[in-house]
């Protein structure tokens, strides 16, 4: 009999690492019976045994699918018991669901990606698929941004990311701090002065729901189409497979439509940005 | 397609059959004329009501089951899915209706492999509706109170006789494998047949007279359920979040996967989940896109009568009525469709 696949039935992973990002951040290192792959942008499903799970996109690189990383923010019940977890114990996993970034669409144009706090997460699974074919585009443009410079994810690599041919980095703290030489303001004060091709150019935005709102109003203020907007959207998610019903955006289900939204596809729906 | 005709007793011989291979529900009627689905054994078929109008129970239980255990883990492989041989006889067109908008859930490009073992091990036999209530409106949604196709057998009680309408492959072979129970119908029959069709169809529209209401519904529900006009009628302002719409609602597919400890291991279930609850949307840091009562009264309309029809072609909402008898705050979803209407021709 043809074994039927079960969409809620979580498969087993061992972390292998766990990396201190920041006070609030670590990112978990994970290694599934078998590797699954993914697409930049697609999600899975975490489950802590015995209490629940919570959706997460992986932070790695889609050409490492053996060794998948998910980046998390402590914020509730799921994650705090994640974040007292330790190398060796077991995880469940589930996915990966949704669609991903359209990473060919953005071929021969400028990608403007803008992040805030943890979202810099799901963006950086999408940066190492673009670095990984540089020359596809006409440029990468990062734009970060998190309240403190403490809070800011992956800081170990903004240099060598800055540094790569084709790609740029900005990076802002919201307010001022001791120590820091850096930008000062939020990340849509980085938006003001693009040296951009707008006519050419998509933008990939993940962050709190607040940044997302503004960022988007800005992008629009400085001459972008929603067409040229993708947003990774927040919702609470419960089966990932387009049945449960709480993902819901307007007729869209991120689960399985997102969860990154082309915002011309939901400008429209009552509540967007909460 | 074909249709057979039989008697009582020879009905109650091939119920007899069908009992003796595997669960029959089917209707009954208690003392207030209310009519529910009972699991039925080999001496209780006398009891069995065929027409009336749709039970009181929601249809959608017997395949999408308020709690489903769908893992059990750790574990290296996921659990076999199996379900037991199952006849449902009694659904009304509304609820077999309900049930091709549940296939579509759940069996489209992802298939939920626990509804789909179920939809697969049943029979369906269901009956013209003859005597509606007074909370049904099918007619208003664009339906017949009887079924056209879709069903296993259809019933329909005609003079004392029994119809048998065969509607696929798996039908007919139920009734070739008792043959000697069945002969053809004979043309008086049909016609008498089509002559009550008809009386309930009017039945149902005069019930709902006062409504005025009429398909389609989804560029009002659009134009209008946000308007401030729609909110000042305050239809939903009795609502007290208890959840019974969605749950007696035969179309209504909301769950939520719920974690247990079990001894030294985990078990996941799929339990019925409720829109009109505040956590149903809460994310972390308790932000939701949400958060007014309202917002998520509104969802409920949206998602049948906007959503739904973009994404699966269909309204989610069969017009069973149980809605509306379930409802403490006495809102009649007829009303508030009747009241976004009235706004398209009268814009306030
Ligand atoms: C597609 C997607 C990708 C995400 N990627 C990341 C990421 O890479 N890193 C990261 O730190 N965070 C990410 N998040 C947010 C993350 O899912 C929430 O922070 C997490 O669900 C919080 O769970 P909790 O139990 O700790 O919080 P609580 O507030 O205690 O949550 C209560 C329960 O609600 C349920 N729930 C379901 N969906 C959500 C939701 N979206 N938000 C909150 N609760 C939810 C959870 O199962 C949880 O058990 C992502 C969210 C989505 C929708
Ligand atoms: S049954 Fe009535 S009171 Fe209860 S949630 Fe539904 S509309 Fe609100
Ligand atoms: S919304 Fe009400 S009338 Fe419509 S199918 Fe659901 S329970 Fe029946
Ligand atoms: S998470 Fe269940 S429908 Fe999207």
């Amino acid at each position: 009999m043809a074994k039927v696949q079960n969409p809620y039935f979580p498969q087993e992973a061992e972390i292998l690492e766990v990396i201190e990002e920041t006070p609030t951040i670590k990112t978990f290192v994970l290694r599934s019976q078998e590797p699954i792959p993914f697409k930049a942008g697609q999600f899975m499903e975490l489950t802590v045994p015995q209490l629940g799970e919570a959706p997460f996109t992986p932070s790695s690189s889609p050409h490492k699918p053996e060794r998948m990383e998910i980046t998390i923010l402590r914020t509730g019940t799921v994650t705090d018991a994640l974040h007292q977890m330790k190398a060796g114990q077991l995880v469940g996993l589930r996915g990966p669901f949704g669609k991903g970034y359209p990473v060919q669409k953005f071929y021969g144009k400028e990608v403007l990606v803008v992040g805030g706090g943890v979202g810099l997460a799901p963006l950086r699974s999408l940066l190492y698929t673009l670095f990984h074919n540089i020359d596809k585009f006409k440029r990468v443009s990062i734009k970060y941004g998190a309240r403190q410079p403490e809070e800011l994810c992956f800081q170990r690599e903004f240099e060598k990311w800055g540094k790569l041919e084709g790609a740029d980095m900005d990076v802002t703290i919201d307010v001022p701090a001791p120590g820091w030489t850096g930008k000062v303001g939020l990340v849509t004060t980085l938006l003001d002065d693009l040296d951009l091709d707008l006519k050419s150019c998509y933008v990939v935005s993940c962050g709190p729901d607040v940044m997302l709102k503004f960022v988007t109003l800005k992008l629009l203020d400085v001459g972008f189409r929603p067409e040229q907007i993708y947003l990774s959207m927040n919702r609470n998610m419960s089966c990932g497979v387009g049945k449960c019903g709480h993902c819901v955006v307007g007729r869209y289900f991120l689960c399985k439509d997102g969860p990154d939204m082309n915002y011309a596809d939901v400008m429209d729906v009552p509540g967007l940005f909460g | 397609m074909k249709v057979l005709k039989t008697n009582r007793e020879k009905f109650e011989l091939f119920l007899e059959k069908i009992v003796g291979d595997g669960v029959l529900y089917a209707n009954v009627e208690d003392e207030e004329g209310q009519i529910h689905f009972e699991k039925l054994l080999l001496d209780q078929l006398s009891r069995v009501t065929l027409g009336k109008a749709r039970a009181l129970e929601t249809s959608k239980a017997f395949f999408f089951t308020p709690r489903t255990k769908v893992a059990e883990y750790p574990s290296s492989s996921a659990q076999e899915i199996t379900a037991t041989k199952m006849t449902v006889l009694g659904l009304k067109a509304c609820g077999l209706r309900a049930l091709q908008i549940l296939d579509r859930v759940f069996m489209d490009d992802i298939t939920d492999p626990f509804y789909q073992a179920r939809r697969k091990n049943s029979t369906i036999i269901t009956c013209d509706c003859t005597e509606p209530w007074e909370t049904c409106f099918c007619t208003e949604m664009g339906h017949l109170p009887y079924p056209e196709s879709g069903f296993d057998l259809n019933i329909s009680v005609s003079n004392g006789q029994i119809l048998v309408e065969v509607g696929t492959k798996k039908g007919d072979a139920l009734v070739a494998e008792h043959s000697g129970l069945f002969a053809d119908a004979d043309k008086t029959l049909l016609q008498q047949r089509e002559a009550k069709r008809k009386a309930t169809v009017q039945r149902v529209k005069k019930i709902n007279e006062r409504f005025g209401i009429s398909v389609p519904y989804q560029k009002q529900v659009k134009e209008y359920l946000d308007s401030p006009a729609w909110k000042k009628q305050g239809l939903a302002y009795s609502c007290v979040e208890c959840g019974a719409c969605t749950h007696v609602c035969p179309t209504c597919r909301c769950f939520l996967l719920f974690d247990q400890k079990k001894g030294d291991h985990a078990e996941r279930a799929m339990v019925w989940d409720v829109c009109f609850y505040p956590g149903y949307w809460r994310m972390a840091g308790k932000l939701t896109p949400k958060p007014r009562l309202l917002d998520r009264f509104q969802n409920r309309f949206s998602c049948k009568f906007d959503y739904f029809v973009d994404n699966y072609e269909a309204i989610a909402c069969t017009g069973c009525g149980r809605c509306i008898e379930a409802c403490m705050g006495k809102i009649d979803i007829r009303q508030c469709l009747s009241e976004i209407q009235k706004l398209e021709k009268s814009p306030a």
